[in-house]
């Protein structure tokens, strides 16, 4: 239906003229309702997460093994590595044609992930297309072919990203290179891969992994989308009846932070720019200082004119942009930077960096700056219902951390009433100048060598490949 | 004011969405959605002005145009586009290409008024808020931008194939980021005039998608963009300059890479051109995953090249049929053979109905999960306004792609994919000789 209002007979309207002079009142944002995760068991004592968001197109189910990398010796590290690439590739029933074909006919997304704690695989598909969706999922979760063809490519790409791609990348390098400065060698989370190994790896091998997994881990199924429990449950039963609930899930791992400062370099000749990221230690997730963190780091890097990007970007057109993030693990966590520069502009970027952060540790946010941090979480919390990639990744957190919707409001209640003494205290506590940093820095070596002469650093080199395979002592 | 209201029937339809269009008095075009499922609201802002506007000795002036844009108005001071979005809970961003520029911003409800506000400011009065030392920064903000892309492998392939692609004078022959010869060249003057060339409410489609009452919505837009000055019909665009063989040639870039790269640029069409559906089909059935002709034969049934790739590239008065090979010892004119061998064998055997009906599906459900979330949606009923006068032009543009046979396949095929047009690009580290024989170095300033 369509027609057309034309005001040609109506008073002349008196023309406001808007009012320009300040910004507009903006109105407080507010929580939407959120239903949580409701817990059913099927069969043998199967869990079932499910919950219902009205609206959304799509359906995501996905099983979850409550075991990972870490309840695996060091001999299965690789083969572990290629269930995680293969798993989703094919099945019993589809080869890896059909079944790359079946996804794009279906508007399917099927997945297999190995994770440090866990292995999952899910499926999101449209509703009017569940049930193949379902047995798709049924198919490759538990019964995934593993096709000879399919792992000797992940082991040539894999190689290659060791030998080629990584070491030619100066992001990849010093993204690289970090993440295996934080971990010791000797650690479980620190595993660094070995490409002899990974290309010798057997598919009798990668079945044993897969089949080690299923046996160990406690598994759940989490179902978010427009579904009720009576329009999955006969469907779930079906496929996934026979699985039972058993044994422990793994645990998240105490792991150690550093203890001294650290500067790691890695030479790429006649580059122009100079990558540079930090690590250093923050609370973990249940540690009563996150949400000040949350606030420190939202105010340093959490937006366009965060204060480091309000230095190094908009003031000084040194850097395309600066990120900085708090990242909260069960039982650690870090605070990070990363930034790209001109290969001059190295040192003084470092410096404005520590300066910045110094700043803060001394002061603390602004008001304003807590202010929009809590605008800003209830926003992305109001989006949660929005999309399903945003639903699910919700309350697959929610599963994996098992925390509530609760919870979440409870994180904006802390933003809400956080304040600029709590900030500084927490900033100054974790932030203090003489807190243990990873500095990595990737760059041309005499602009790197030029640089830490004047920051007064020691640095440690070490060439791109042994940056990309963690070659190099970590956790220090 | 003209109001349309477009009432939809959503029954059954994945592709349609309910929203209005509306012109104000200034020619600005507005299309409002409702949507109450979250409480926040999407704007996209979508000016028809792009790097195909720039005149020689100003490339790279619509993407510096995008920072600048951020940069002050007459009544919103420097930075405070960001520090008012940013303190109401909200974020935004933009981008620029050939044809467009694009303003995105996504906000809780309670800061419509403000968005709106800052929006209007930027379009109407931005002159005011510019300054020279906002300018030097951003210049220096975008040089670094276009450094930090290009200090990474492949950065600047797709420069190369912007300058190789086109003939000489064509509107799009030459990057979207620009020169750094242009980029540090312009002064004040010469961006306020590229501004008011382009930057004018009859040249713009609002879009606002999310938690508000239509016509509440329509009285707030009415009042901030009330006094933006109906400026006309934006400066003539440049017009494409028809290509023929003079494009086709062997071309090469040397890149801080440990692979070989070869690309297969051939001259196609236009965005909505009676062509497009076929040739996203033949790009589709050639390289769409496992179980797709070329994917299979180069990479996943042999490992001949580690990775492959083919699209199509289209934008509003040019496009591209593109492939990629990737190889990482084997010479590039071999991987080359190998290409014509498998494109020989499709010349052989048309598409079967079940590769059209995946090819066609793949493209449905990319068109579908783009109006899922607020903002994608807020950009496909902004971009189908500007180009199809209709918000919901998704479902037609489909309909196109399920009319496709494969006797249309075979004939874009043969028809575009000739040799007398290809262009190649072959990607080698420093020092290696392993590009196409005979290729010609790109020099990008």
């Amino acid at each position: 239906m369509m027609w057309l209002l034309l005001p040609a007979f109506a008073e002349e309207p008196k023309i406001e003229v808007p009012d320009r002079s300040h910004a507009p009142d903006v109105l407080a944002p507010v929580p939407l309702e959120l239903d949580d995760l409701e817990r059913h068991e099927l069969g043998e004592g199967l869990e079932v997460w499910h919950v219902r968001v009205p609206r959304l197109r799509k359906a995501t189910i996905e099983v979850t093994w409550w075991a990972g990398r870490v309840d695996l010796s060091d001999q299965k590290q690789s083969a572990h590595s290629v269930v995680g690439s293969v798993w989703d590739v094919a099945s019993e029933k589809y080869d890896s044609a059909e079944l790359s074909e079946l996804a794009d006919v279906l508007d399917m997304t099927l997945w297999g992930y190995l994770g440090d704690h866990q292995m999952a695989a899910g499926v999101q598909v449209p509703l009017d297309e569940l049930d193949k969706g379902l047995d798709v999922l049924a198919d490759v979760a538990l019964h995934p072919a593993f096709p000879g063809r399919e792992i000797k490519l992940d082991k040539e790409q894999t190689v290659r990203f060791f030998e080629i791609l990584g070491p030619a990348s100066p992001r990849r390098i010093v993204g690289s290179a970090l993440t295996y400065a934080w971990n010791p060698a000797d650690h479980p989370y620190g595993y660094r891969p070995d490409p002899d190994a990974y290309s010798k790896v057997k598919r009798g091998e990668v079945f044993a992994v897969h089949e080690q997994m299923m046996a160990e881990g406690p598994v759940s199924i989490l179902v978010v989308g427009d579904l009720s429990w009576e329009d999955v449950e006969e469907r779930l039963k079906t496929r996934f009846g026979t699985l039972g609930a058993a044994g422990e899930r793994s645990e998240v791992l105490d792991a150690p932070v550093p203890t001294q400062t650290r500067v790691i370099a890695v030479a790429v000749p006649d580059a122009e720019q100079v990558s540079i990221r930090m690590r250093q230690s923050a609370p973990a997730r249940t540690d009563e200082r996150n949400a000040a963190m949350e606030a420190v780091s939202y105010a340093l890097g959490g937006h366009f004119l965060a204060r480091l990007n309000k230095n190094l970007r908009e003031d000084k057109g040194w850097t395309y942009g600066v990120g900085a993030w708090y990242s909260a693990g069960r039982k650690r966590g870090s605070f990070n930077v990363s930034v790209d520069v001109p290969a001059d502009k190295f040192a003084p970027a470092v410096t404005e960096i520590e300066k910045e952060i110094a700043t803060i540790a001394a002061e603390g946010t602004t008001d304003e700056e807590i202010d929009a941090w809590w605008r800003a979480d209830v926003m992305q919390f109001n989006k949660i219902r929005g999309t399903i990639d945003d639903a699910y990744s919700f309350y697959s957190n929610n599963l994996e951390e098992q925390e509530t919707v609760a919870d979440a409001l409870a994180r904006i209640d802390a933003a809400d009433k956080m304040t600029v003494a709590r900030t500084a205290e927490v900033a100054s506590e974790v932030l203090s100048a003489d807190a243990p940093r990873i500095w990595v820095v990737v760059g041309p070596k005499d602009a790197i060598v030029k640089g830490v002469d004047a920051l007064e650093w020691e640095v440690e080199w070490i060439s791109p490949k042994d940056a990309i395979l963690g070659r190099f002592e970590g956790g220090l | 004011m003209l109001i349309v209201w477009m009432a939809t029937a959503l029954a059954n339809d994945p592709f349609e969405v309910e929203a209005s269009v509306h012109t104000l008095d200034n020619g600005l075009t507005v299309v409002l959605s409702e949507d109450h499922n979250t409480d926040n609201i999407a704007l996209h802002i979508h000016y028809g002005v792009g790097a195909r506007d720039e005149h020689e000795g100003e490339y790279g002036c619509a993407h510096l145009f995008e920072h600048l844009m951020f940069e002050g108005s007459a009544n919103v001071p420097t930075n405070a586009f960001d520090e008012w979005l940013t303190a109401a809970g909200g974020w935004n961003n933009a981008f620029t290409s050939e044809d467009e520029t694009a303003y995105h911003e996504t906000f809780p409800s309670g800061a419509l008024d403000l968005a709106l506000m800052l929006e209007s400011d930027r379009m109407g009065f931005l002159e005011a808020g510019l300054d020279l030392e906002n300018l030097q920064n951003q210049q220096k903000v975008v040089l670094q931008e276009r450094a930090e892309g290009y200090a990474e492998p492949r950065g600047r392939n797709w420069d190369a194939i912007a300058l190789i692609g086109w003939p000489e004078g064509h509107p799009y022959q030459h990057s979207v980021i620009g020169t750094i010869e242009d980029i540090e060249g312009f002064d004040l003057q010469r961006v306020i005039d590229f501004w008011k060339r382009s930057y004018r409410p009859r040249n713009a489609v609002l879009s606002l998608v999310g938690n508000f009452d239509t016509e509440a919505a329509l009285e707030r837009v009415e009042y901030w963009f009330s006094d933006v000055p109906d400026a006309g019909p934006a400066a003539e665009r440049a017009e494409a300059v028809e290509i023929g063989t003079e494009v086709h040639g062997d071309y090469y870039i040397t890149d801080r890479v440990e692979d070989r790269s070869l690309y297969r640029i051939w001259p196609a069409v236009p965005m909505g051109h009676a062509d497009e559906p076929a040739l996203d089909i033949l790009s589709n059935v050639l390289s769409g995953g496992r179980g797709t002709r070329m994917d299979d034969a180069l990479q996943f049934k042999k490992s001949i090249a580690s990775g492959f790739g083919v699209f199509q590239s289209n934008s509003e008065i040019g496009g591209h049929f593109i492939m990629v090979a990737i190889a990482d010892d084997l010479p590039l004119s071999k991987l080359d053979a190998k290409i014509d061998k498998e494109l020989a064998k499709f010349a052989k055997k048309p598409p079967t109905e079940a590769e059209l009906k995946r090819a066609r599906k793949s493209v449905r459900a990319g068109m579908l999960n783009g109006l899922e979330g607020l903002e994608g949606r807020a950009e496909v009923l902004a971009d189908c306004q500007r180009f199809k006068g209709d918000p919901n032009c998704s479902g037609a543009d489909y309909a196109r792609y399920e009319a496709v046979t494969a006797d249309d396949v075979m004939r874009v095929f043969n028809k575009y994919l000739v040799d007398e047009k290809r262009i190649t690009l072959s990607v080698v580290p420093e020092g290696d000789d392993g590009m196409l024989e005979g290729s010609v170095e790109v020099e990008i300033k």
